[in-house]
C-alpha cells in the first residue's frame, strides 16, 4: 500500500509540470497508472466451500483450488464465477479452464482411456467462468470434499489494461453439487426424481488484486 | 471429407499425368488415330489371347515401380479391341492369388503392339497379415446371419476369399423416405463395423440371392472379414431404378417389329435369337436353356414359395398385345394381389399377365431391350452386355415379398439383376397412386437397366458413392440414347438428335410417370432431390439423386446449355453457356470413357479426368470436343473450363478426427466426422472453410422433416443463433451456401442438443452435473437430462461437451 502511494505521488508532480509547458494551468489531475505486473490473492476465511490459493500458482497466474467442508460427501461440483472484465481466465494442459486434481472418479469403474468424461468449461459472455467436474459412474462412492477439488486459474494478460492496484471482484454467482444420495438405478421413478438433484451451495472467493 | 474420397481424388493426380503422357500436346489439336478396317480388327480381336499376355507382362514388371510388391498379379476380364484398332483389357489385381477388391488396372494394346497402362486404380503396398481364420462355410453364415432370410436361399451363396482395403470398410446407406419426402439413413443397409486397424484384410465375399414369396427377389452381397466374421461392407447388388416403371408397347410407341423365335410346333416365343450367342447363366444353372434375348413373366410357386418366372411362348398368331394398359393388379382395399393360377393350382402370376393388354408390357420390354441390344451393337460394336454375346432376359409383371399375401407386384420400379443376368420390370401403380408410374418398360427405362449390365461388364462401378452416382447417371444417359436411336427408327450406326428444343426427351420416365418425371436430366433439382452439380456432401445422396451431376453433364455435353439465366439448362457454374456436341459425340466420348477408362471406385474428378483423356483420343488435344468435355463438367461445378478462375469452394472441416470418441465409437469410421453438435437457442460460430475467395461469409439454413426449415445469414462476427428446436437425435441436413459466390455451398449435418438439462433457463457447466447424475439411467427422471435417447450414455457427455464447446469457448 505504501509502494503504490508512492509512486502516485511522484506521478503526480510530473504530470502537472507537463502540463504546464503545454499551457495548461489545471492542477487537478489524476496520477497516472501504472501498468500490473503481478497479482495477488488472499484466501477466505471459513471452513465452507471456498477458492483458496494452489502452491502452484506464480506471481502471474493464480490458480484456485476448490475445497469443501470437510467431511462432506459429494460426486461432482459446479459452478458460474464472475470476474471483472479485466480478469483473464486461464487454462491447463487439457485445454479447459478447469483442472482435475483427481479426487472425483470421472471415468466408469470398467475405466477405458478414450471414453469422455464429465469435465467441462467456458467463460460466457459477461466474463462468466462456467466449471463442473462430475463423477460419472453413479455406482462409484461419493468422495469427501475436503480436499481440493478441482483447480481454476487467473491470470494477468497485460492487453486489458490491468493497473497496480486494481481490485478484481469474484463472485460465485450459482454453485451446485451432487450430493452423495443421488438413489439407486433400482428405485422407483418418483424416488429418483427426488434424489436426483443437485444441491445449493455457496462458494466464498477471496481478493484478488493487481500490483 | 471420407476417407474413401480422400483416396478418390487423390486417384485424379496419375490420371491426369496418362492423359499428358498419352497426348503430344494440350496446347495444340492432335490428330486422333485413324479407324481401323473391319477385317484388321478382326485379326486384332484373334490375337486378343497375345494382347493380354503382353500387357500382364507389362502390368508384371511395372510391380516395383508401381509398389505392389513381388507377390502381385493379374487377371484380364471383358477384353475388346475398339474401332481404332486398340485392345483394351480391364485387370484385377491379385494379391497372392485373389483378387485385392475394389482394385483394377487398364490396359492398352495398340494395333502396332504398344502397351500402356492405367494403374491409378491399384491399391499400393498390399500386404495382408496372417491367414483367414474363417472358412468359407462360417464367412457364410456370418453373411446370412445380417441376412436373415425368411424364406429359402434360392441357391449356394457364392463366396470369394479377397484381399479387402480396409478404408472401404462399411458405409452410410441413404434412402428416400416418401413421409418426410427427404433423404433418410438406412440403418438396414448401412454397415456398422469398424474398420479393421490394417490397412488389408482377409475377408470373403459373399454373393447371395433371395427369391421366394417371404423375402422377395434380393441379391446382398457382403466383405465378411475372414479374421472376425464382422460385416465390414453390404450392398444390394440390384441396380434398380427408384421408381421406374413402363407398361404398354403400342401404348408408347406405336406397332413395333419384333424380333421372336417359331418352335416346333409353328408356336412363338418373345426370344429374339439374333441377340445373344451364348446361353444365359442363371437359367442353365437352374437346368433350363435359353438362347437369345428373352421376355418372361413373374410367377409364384405355390407349394414351396419360391419365386420364378415362365416364359411368353406357345403363341398362334405372333402378334403380341393390344396397346392397352390396365392397372397393377394389386387390391388396394384388401391390401393384396389379384392372381391368376395355373390349372393345378400350383403356380400363381399377376392377374392378366397372359392376356393381350397383358402382354403389352412384355411387348415394351422387348422391343425395348432389343433395340438396346442393338443399340449397343451397331453404335458400338458391342455384342450384348458383356460384350460375349451373352443371352440375357427380362421379366415383366414381376414379384415381389409381401408381408400379407407372400407375393405382391415389384410396383414403381425396374432393376438390373447381376446374378439373373436380366432384368425385371414392374407394374406400376398407376392410377390408383396419383403420383406413381403407368409400367415401368418405357424405352429410356429398358435401357437404363441393361446399361446397368454393361457397366458391370466395363467399369465396374461400385454401385455406392460417387462410383454409384456415375452408375445410375451413365445408365440415364445411355436409356436416352437409346430412345433417340429408337425415334430415328433404330438402325445405323450413329445416334440421332432429338427434336431441338424439346427438353421432355431428356426426362427419365416422362410418359410412364403421369405427374412428371423420375429425372430430369437438363435440370435434375426439379425432382426436389438431385443435383444439379457437385457441393460437398454430395456423397450423402441416394446414388439416383447424386447421379444428377452426371446427367446434367452429359445433357450439357451433347445440348449445350444456355447463356440466359432464366433457362432451364443455365449453369450458374458457366454462365456464358456452351455449344453442344450432339448426342452421337457426346455418346461416343462417354462410352470410350465407361468402357476404356472409368475404374470401379470413380469419382467425378475421375470421371472429368477420364472423358477428357477419351475427348483426346478419339477427336485429338485441343480440339473442340476436349473444351467442350471440360466445359460441361464445369458447368456441373467439376474442375474449371478452360481459362476460369479457381472457383470458390465452401465445405465444412473434420470436427471429429480419427481418434477421437465420436470417430471411434461411431461406425462407418468417419461417418461423424464432419458433424456439428449445437446447443438449441444458442449463439454460436459455425466451422465452414471458404477457399479462393477473401469474402468468406456464409449464410445457412437447416431443414428437418418435422420442425421445417430455417434459415438466416451469419452475424458480421461469423455468429448464428441455432433454432429452438430440442431433443434431436438425427442428423439435420445444414447448408452453407458462399456470399461470394451463391452457386457455392456446402451441405453437412449438425445435431442440435438441449444443454438445460436442469432446466433453470440457463445454460451453464451445472448442467452437466444432471447429465452425470442420470448416467446409466434408461429412462432419466428429467426429461431434458437426456441428449442422444435411450439410457444417458457416453454419447450424451460427449455432445454436451461439443454442444458447450461451441457455445462457449475459453477466450
Amino acid at each position: 500500500m505504501r509502494l503504490r502511494s508512492y509512486a502516485s505521488i511522484a506521478a503526480g508532480i510530473l504530470l502537472p509540470l507537463t502540463l504546464a509547458c503545454s499551457g495548461s494551468s489545471s492542477s487537478s489531475t489524476t496520477a497516472p497508472s501504472k501498468p500490473a505486473k503481478t497479482l495477488t490473492y488472499t484466501d477466505p476465511a471459513g471452513t465452507g466451500w471456498r477458492l483458496v490459493k494452489d502452491a502452484s500458482s506464480t506471481s502471474t497466474r493464480i490458480v484456485l483450488d476448490l475445497v469443501g467442508p470437510s467431511g462432506t460427501k459429494t460426486r461432482g461440483v459446479g459452478f458460474n464465477l464472475q470476474a471483472e472484465p479485466k480478469a483473464k481466465f486461464g487454462t491447463f494442459a487439457n485445454g479447459l479452464p478447469i483442472n482435475d486434481t483427481g479426487v472425483y472418479q470421472l471415468l466408469s469403474a470398467a475405466a477405458d482411456p478414450n471414453e469422455p468424461i464429465a469435465l467441462v468449461g467456458g467463460v460466457k459472455p459477461g466474463n462468466v467462468l462456467s466449471v463442473g467436474i462430475y463423477q460419472k459412474d453413479r455406482a462409484q462412492p461419493a468422495q469427501d470434499s475436503g480436499a481440493p477439488l478441482c483447480q481454476i486459474a487467473v491470470e494477468l494478460d497485460p492487453s486489458k489494461g490491468l493497473e497496480s492496484g486494481d481490485h478484481l471482484a469474484l463472485s460465485v454467482v450459482k454453485a451446485k453439487v451432487i450430493p452423495e444420495d443421488i438413489g439407486s438405478a433400482s428405485d422407483d421413478l418418483y424416488t429418483l426424481n427426488q434424489k436426483m438433484r443437485m444441491a445449493d451451495i455457496t462458494i466464498a472467493t477471496g481478493s484478488l488484486s493487481a500490483k | 471429407m471420407s476417407s474413401r474420397s480422400r483416396r478418390s481424388h487423390s486417384r485424379l493426380l496419375p490420371a491426369l499425368a496418362f492423359a499428358l503422357a498419352a497426348a503430344p500436346t494440350l496446347t495444340a489439336q492432335s490428330h486422333p488415330a485413324p479407324l481401323l478396317p473391319a477385317s484388321r480388327i478382326v485379326t486384332l480381336r484373334a490375337q486378343i489371347p497375345a494382347s493380354i499376355a503382353k500387357a500382364k507382362s507389362a502390368l508384371l514388371d511395372s510391380r516395383s515401380t508401381l509398389g505392389l510388391g513381388d507377390g502381385a498379379s493379374f487377371l484380364a476380364h471383358n477384353p475388346f479391341v475398339n474401332a481404332q484398332g486398340r485392345t483394351v483389357a480391364h485387370f484385377h489385381q491379385l494379391y497372392e492369388g485373389h483378387r485385392v477388391w475394389g482394385a483394377e488396372a487398364i490396359a492398352y494394346v495398340e494395333a502396332g503392339g504398344d502397351v500402356e497402362t492405367l494403374t491409378s486404380g491399384l491399391e499400393k503396398q498390399v500386404s495382408v497379415q496372417g491367414n483367414p481364420k474363417l472358412t468359407t462355410s462360417q464367412a457364410i453364415q456370418a453373411a446370412l446371419k445380417d441376412l436373415e432370410p425368411k424364406g429359402p436361399m434360392t441357391a449356394q451363396p457364392k463366396v470369394e476369399l479377397v484381399a479387402f482395403p480396409s478404408h472401404f470398410t462399411g458405409g452410410i446407406a441413404t434412402r428416400f423416405d416418401p413421409k418426410k419426402k427427404a433423404e433418410v439413413v438406412d440403418l438396414g443397409m448401412s454397415t456398422w463395423a469398424k474398420a479393421p486397424a490394417e490397412p488389408y484384410v482377409w475377408a470373403y465375399e459373399v454373393k447371395t440371392l433371395l427369391s421366394n414369396n417371404k423375402d422377395g427377389h434380393r441379391e446382398m452381397s457382403y466383405i465378411v472379414d475372414a479374421d472376425t466374421g464382422a460385416i465390414l461392407r453390404k450392398w444390394n447388388a440390384l441396380q434398380g431404378d427408384t421408381p421406374a416403371s413402363g407398361t404398354g408397347q403400342s401404348y408408347y410407341r406405336g406397332s413395333v417389329n419384333l424380333s421372336t423365335a417359331q418352335a416346333g410346333d409353328g408356336t412363338f416365343a418373345l426370344n429374339a435369337l439374333d441377340k445373344g450367342t451364348q446361353p444365359n447363366p442363371y437359367v442353365a444353372s437352374q437346368g433350363g436353356t435359353q438362347l437369345g434375348l428373352t421376355t418372361y413373366y413373374a410367377y409364384a410357386d405355390m407349394n414351396t414359395g419360391m419365386l420364378g418366372f415362365l416364359p411368353y411362348a406357345g403363341h398362334t398368331t405372333n402378334a403380341w398385345g393390344n396397346g392397352t394398359v390396365y392397372p397393377s393388379p394389386w387390391d388396394y382395399v384388401n391390401g393384396m394381389p389379384i392372381f391368376d393360377y395355373s390349372s393345378d393350382g400350383s403356380q400363381a402370376w399377376l392377374q392378366g399377365s397372359l392376356t393381350p393388354a397383358g402382354e403389352t408390357a412384355a411387348v415394351d420390354a422387348h422391343y425395348g431391350l432389343s433395340t438396346t441390344w442393338d443399340f449397343y451393337k451397331n453404335v458400338f460394336n458391342r455384342d450384348g452386355v458383356d460384350n460375349l454375346g451373352t443371352s440375357t432376359f427380362g421379366i415383366v409383371h414381376d414379384l415381389q415379398y409381401s408381408f400379407w399375401s407372400g407375393a405382391a407386384p415389384l410396383q414403381d420400379n425396374a432393376q438390373w439383376s447381376p446374378w439373373y443376368f436380366g432384368m425385371e420390370f414392374g407394374d406400376g401403380t398407376y392410377p390408383d397412386l396419383p403420383f406413381g408410374m403407368i409400367a415401368v418398360t418405357e424405352m429410356d427405362i429398358t435401357g437404363h437397366e441393361l446399361s446397368h449390365g454393361v457397366t458391370e461388364y466395363s467399369a465396374g462401378l461400385i454401385y455406392d458413392g460417387f462410383s454409384g452416382a456415375l452408375n445410375e447417371g451413365n445408365s440415364d444417359f445411355f436409356g436416352k440414347m437409346v430412345q433417340a436411336y429408337a425415334d430415328g427408327g433404330a438402325t445405323g450406326t450413329t445416334i440421332p438428335e432429338f427434336p431441338a428444343g424439346d427438353l421432355t426427351k431428356w426426362e427419365v420416365g416422362h410418359k410412364s410417370v403421369p405427374s412428371g418425371a423420375l429425372r430430369y436430366m437438363y435440370k435434375p433439382s426439379l425432382d426436389g432431390l438431385s443435383a444439379d452439380g457437385w457441393y460437398d456432401g454430395i456423397q450423402m445422396l441416394d446414388v439416383h439423386f447424386s447421379s444428377g451431376v452426371l446427367n446434367r453433364c452429359l445433357f450439357f455435353l451433347s445440348q449445350g446449355a444456355s447463356s440466359d439465366s432464366s433457362n432451364l439448362t443455365y449453369s450458374p457454374y458457366l454462365p456464358g453457356g456452351m455449344t453442344g456436341l450432339g448426342n452421337d459425340t457426346a455418346a461416343r466420348i462417354w462410352y470410350k470413357t465407361l468402357t476404356e477408362h472409368l475404374t470401379p471406385d470413380a469419382d467425378f474428378d475421375a470421371a472429368r479426368a477420364a472423358s477428357i483423356q477419351s475427348a483426346d483420343e478419339l477427336y485429338g488435344a485441343g480440339s473442340p470436343e476436349e473444351t467442350a468435355v471440360m466445359n460441361a463438367w464445369a458447368a456441373v461445378n467439376v474442375g474449371s473450363a478452360p481459362g476460369q478462375p479457381p472457383r470458390v469452394r465452401v465445405s465444412f472441416p473434420v470436427i471429429n478426427p480419427p481418434g477421437s470418441f465420436l470417430d471411434t465409437n461411431a461406425v462407418p469410421s468417419g461417418i461423424l466426422a464432419k458433424v456439428q453438435i449445437f446447443p438449441t437457442r444458442t449463439t454460436v460460430q459455425i466451422h465452414c472453410d471458404v477457399t479462393n475467395t477473401t469474402n468468406t461469409k456464409v449464410d445457412w439454413s437447416l431443414a428437418t422433416p418435422t420442425e421445417g426449415n430455417q434459415a438466416g445469414h451469419i452475424n458480421p462476427d461469423g455468429t448464428w443463433t441455432t433454432p429452438g428446436w430440442t431433443f434431436y437425435e438425427d442428423l439435420i441436413p445444414i447448408t452453407a451456401t458462399s456470399e461470394a459466390d451463391p452457386a457455392q455451398f456446402a451441405k453437412g449435418r449438425v445435431i442440435l442438443v438441449e444443454l438445460d438439462a436442469d432446466t433453470d433457463n440457463e445454460i451453464d457447466a451445472v448442467d452437466l452435473g444432471s447429465v452425470a447424475m442420470a448416467w446409466g439411467i434408461p429412462t432419466a427422471p428429467h426429461g431434458s437430462v437426456n441428449i442422444t435417447g435411450a439410457s444417458v450414455s457416453d454419447w450424451d457427455f460427449v455432445f454436451f461437451d461439443q454442444a458447450f464447446e461451441n457455445a462457449f469457448s475459453v477466450q
